[in-house]
C-alpha cells in the first residue's frame, strides 16, 4: 500500500519536494565498429570532443569555434544534406553558459546526428546559413530568444518577438508573465505611458472575482441593477421564493407521508 | 467564423456580409489570441474602421488572454479596443457568433441614432476605472 501522506493544502506545496530526487537519464552507447556512425567518426577526426549513441541518434560534442568546419564536413563528405531543428538551452545559472545544437539528418541513409556545442555568455557563433538555408530562420530565433549572436547571418534581427522588444524570453531569468516592459508593451505603444494609470495592470489571475463588479457577476440571494454602485453597508435579507426554491427550514405545505 | 458564414449557419440570411476592408466594416470580430506584437495593428484596423463601429471578442482567449497566461499575449483585447460583445467558449460556436450577433443588432437599435448619446467609447476596465478611448 502506498504510504499515507496529509493531503491537506497540496496544491500550495510543489510537485517534487524530495531534494534528492534524480531525473532519469536516457542510455547512452558506444558507437559500434563498422556501422554508418563510426564511418562519421573517422571522417570528424579530432574535431569531435565527446560521442556518444542516444536513442539510435548520434550525439557529437565540438568546440564553438569548429562548428561550420564540422557542419560543412558532414554536408559535404558524410551526406547529412539537411538541417532540421537549431537551437539553444540556457545553462547560464549553472555554468555562465548555452549549449547549443544542430540536428541534422540523412536522407539516404536515414540517419540523424545531434551537434552540441558549449557557447560562453556573451559569445557568438558562426553562422552555417552558407550550409543549410534553414539555419537562417532557426539562428535568427535563437537570436530572439536567447539573445546569441551569430557572426556572418545575412538578416540577424528578431523573428518572433517585435523588433523594439526588451529582453531575451526564453533565458530561465525571464518571469513567464513577462517583465514590466512586456506587461505594459501593447499599452505604450499604442496609447503612450500616460495611459497605463486608465488603462489599468493587466489582470494575471483567471479566477479572478471582485465583489464590488456588478457587471459581470451576479449576487447570490438578491439582485442588484446593472453596474450599480457598490454598497458596503447596504444589508440585504436573503430571501427564497417560495415558489422557485424550496425552504427546507420550513415544513411544506403539503404532507405526502404522515409517517415522517 | 467560418462555419457561421458557411451554408449551414448562413449569415447572409441576417444581412451580415463579410467584408475584405475594415473602412466597408461596421463590426470588428476579434477571433482568438492577439499577441502584444499584433496589438497594435489589430488597433489601426480599429482605427480605420467608420464611424458607427462595433467590436464583438470573440472567444476565451479574445476575452481574457485565456490560457495564454503569457508574456507575448494581450491579457484581454478591451485593454486596446472598447468591445460590446464578449462571447464565452473555446472555441464558440457558430450558434454563439450567431446568437452575439442578433444581441448587437437589438443593441444597436436601442442605441439612439446621434453619436452624443453613444457611451461606447467609455470603457469601463475591470478595476473599475473609467477610461476614455480616443
Amino acid at each position: 500500500m502506498r504510504k499515507y501522506v496529509p493531503k491537506d493544502n497540496v496544491q500550495k506545496k510543489a510537485y517534487y519536494t524530495d531534494r534528492f530526487h534524480v531525473v532519469p537519464s536516457v542510455p547512452r552507447s558506444k558507437v559500434e565498429e563498422g556501422s554508418h556512425f563510426a564511418d562519421v567518426m573517422k571522417t570528424m577526426g579530432a574535431n569531435v570532443k565527446e560521442s556518444y549513441i542516444e536513442i539510435g541518434q548520434l550525439v557529437i560534442h565540438i568546440a564553438p569555434e569548429d562548428n561550420f568546419k564540422v557542419m560543412k564536413m558532414l554536408k559535404e563528405t558524410c551526406g547529412y544534406t539537411q538541417c532540421s531543428e537549431q537551437s539553444a538551452v540556457d545553462y547560464l545559472a549553472k555554468d555562465n553558459e548555452f549549449e547549443l545544437f544542430w540536428q541534422l539528418l540523412n536522407i539516404t541513409v536515414a540517419k540523424r546526428i545531434r551537434v552540441v556545442c558549449r557557447l560562453a555568455n556573451g559569445a557568438a557563433i558562426e553562422s552555417i546559413e552558407p550550409l543549410y538555408k534553414s539555419a537562417n530562420f532557426a539562428e535568427r530565433e535563437m537570436f530572439d530568444m536567447f539573445g546569441i549572436k551569430v557572426n556572418n547571418h545575412p538578416f540577424l534581427k528578431r523573428i518572433l518577438m517585435p523588433d523594439d522588444w526588451e529582453g531575451h524570453p526564453l533565458l530561465k531569468t525571464y518571469p513567464l508573465h513577462g517583465d514590466e516592459f512586456a506587461s505594459w508593451y501593447e499599452v505604450d505603444k499604442i496609447f503612450g505611458k500616460e495611459y497605463r494609470d486608465i488603462i489599468g495592470p493587466e489582470n494575471r489571475d483567471p479566477g479572478k472575482i471582485d465583489i464590488k463588479d456588478t457587471k459581470r457577476f451576479s449576487r447570490i440571494g438578491y439582485e442588484v441593477p446593472f453596474a450599480a454602485e457598490y454598497n458596503e453597508n447596504e444589508e440585504v435579507p436573503v430571501e427564497y421564493s417560495e415558489t422557485a426554491l424550496v425552504n427546507y427550514n420550513k415544513k411544506t405545505s403539503i404532507q405526502l407521508d404522515e409517517r415522517r | 467564423m467560418m462555419a457561421s458564414g458557411a451554408s449551414r449557419y448562413d449569415f447572409d440570411r441576417m444581412g451580415t456580409i463579410f467584408r475584405a476592408s475594415p473602412r466597408q466594416a461596421d463590426v470588428m470580430i476579434l477571433a482568438g489570441t492577439l499577441s502584444k506584437k499584433h496589438a497594435e495593428f489589430a488597433r489601426r484596423l480599429y482605427d480605420q474602421m467608420t464611424e458607427p463601429k462595433w467590436v464583438i471578442s470573440m472567444g476565451s482567449c479574445a476575452n481574457t488572454g485565456g490560457m495564454f497566461n503569457t508574456y507575448a499575449t494581450v491579457q484581454g483585447v478591451d485593454r486596446i479596443i472598447p468591445v460590446d460583445i464578449y462571447l464565452p467558449g473555446c472555441a464558440p460556436r457558430p450558434e454563439t457568433l450567431q446568437y452575439a450577433m442578433m444581441m448587437l443588432q437589438k443593441k444597436i437599435r436601442r442605441e439612439s441614432a446621434d453619436m452624443k448619446n453613444n457611451t461606447k467609447q467609455d470603457l469601463t476596465t475591470q478595476t473599475g476605472r473609467k477610461a476614455r478611448l480616443i
